[in-house]
């Protein structure tokens, strides 16, 4: 496998609770985009892990992520390609 | 409101500026002079917004916006006035919006969305934007919208993020395919500065501009994306019975 690294682009109130609004996030070709997303949320508040992921660990059917612009409607069948550069997560706002 | 089939001289006057732009022109402003546009809460996204649609020349705005203006409501609703704090919203909202173009025909409900109201008020525009706070109301205008067929923009802001939704009933994503249900970690107090939010500008393109499917969260930071959703994807009754019925 080959070591890359990703930018996570973190939205709204991710990105008040991570105190950041990117990183860069080593990744293996072939990764489970929910594995890296689960990874990354280890280092962060329990906050950020319950924003991003529901009681029985999968991602929030209200959590949008799009991987190189495009939106990702499978996250737990979607593998990480050698290709990808970045990952938005936008969790639900309303606000005006 | 009435329409007209031509601008008057005034008219022509006021927006001569705006005939050179490419693709709108003299009959891009008729269009506009012409058209109702619905507004849910003129607060900090929706007071910027028809505050521009005013300036613009948009024949008709409805305006919903119920409750009393209060202190903590200034610093982002630019089209109220400190010294309207304990009236009702809607009383600033007129005055400034009459003061800014007089052309503009106003009806300014002092109410919010509700589902009593919901159905009249969309069945009365051309286009519904939809810039309220709260969910509930959110879903109410998606779901007549849909019914209708009207196009909605959802609009969400949060710290110095703006969301920008443009749902086109019977041609791609609503709401609710997007949020199916109400966010559970989502708090009725949002942080914000102003109205920066709105006037984030959009960034990069990916050429696939012309897709009515497309999302695209607006930052001071870059965010965005393109939503790539169909009616074959809608997981709730309302998209799934329209598609079934033809409309």
């Amino acid at each position: 496998m080959t070591k890359n690294t990703i930018v996570i682009h973190y939205t709204a109130q991710l990105a008040n609770v991570a105190g950041i609004r990117e990183e860069h996030i080593p990744f293996e070709v072939g990764e489970h985009l929910s594995c890296l997303l689960k990874r990354t949320a280890k280092e962060k508040p329990t906050a950020f892990s319950q924003l991003l992921f529901n009681e029985e660990g999968m991602i929030r059917r209200n959590v949008i992520i799009s991987v190189d612009n495009e939106q990702i409607s499978d996250v737990v069948g979607c593998i990480i390609k050698n290709s990808i550069k970045e990952i938005f997560i936008l969790t639900p706002m309303s606000g005006g | 409101m009435q329409k007209r089939q031509e601008l008057t001289e005034h008219e022509c006057e006021l927006f001569e500026w705006q005939f050179g732009v490419d693709g709108f022109g003299k009959s891009g402003q008729l269009k506009l002079r012409n058209a109702t546009a619905l507004i849910s809460r003129a607060g900090g996204m929706g007071g910027p917004l028809a505050l521009q649609l005013a300036s613009a020349g948009i024949g008709k705005l409805i305006i919903a916006h119920g409750g009393n203006l209060r202190y903590d409501d200034l610093n982002r609703q630019v089209l109220m006035a400190y010294d309207n704090v304990g009236k009702e919203r809607a009383v600033s909202i007129r005055e400034t919006l009459q003061r800014f173009n007089p052309l503009v025909e106003l009806e300014v409900i002092s109410e919010n969305i509700t589902s009593k109201n919901v159905s009249n008020l969309v069945s009365q525009a051309d286009i519904v934007f939809d810039c309220a706070p709260l969910f509930e109301e959110r879903y109410l205008m998606n779901h007549e919208c849909v019914l209708q067929g009207k196009p909605l923009i959802d609009c969400a802001m949060f710290g110095t993020d703006g969301q920008v939704f443009p749902i086109n009933p019977g041609k791609g994503a609503c709401l609710s395919c997007l949020y199916p249900t109400t966010p559970e970690h989502w708090k009725r107090k949002f942080p914000v500065i102003g109205s920066v939010s709105f006037f984030d500008r959009q960034h990069r393109s990916d050429g696939r501009d012309q897709t009515p499917y497309r999302h695209r969260s607006l930052s001071f930071r870059d965010t965005h994306f393109y939503r790539h959703l169909n009616d074959a994807n809608a997981t709730h009754s309302y998209c799934k019975k329209r598609k079934l019925s033809g409309l």
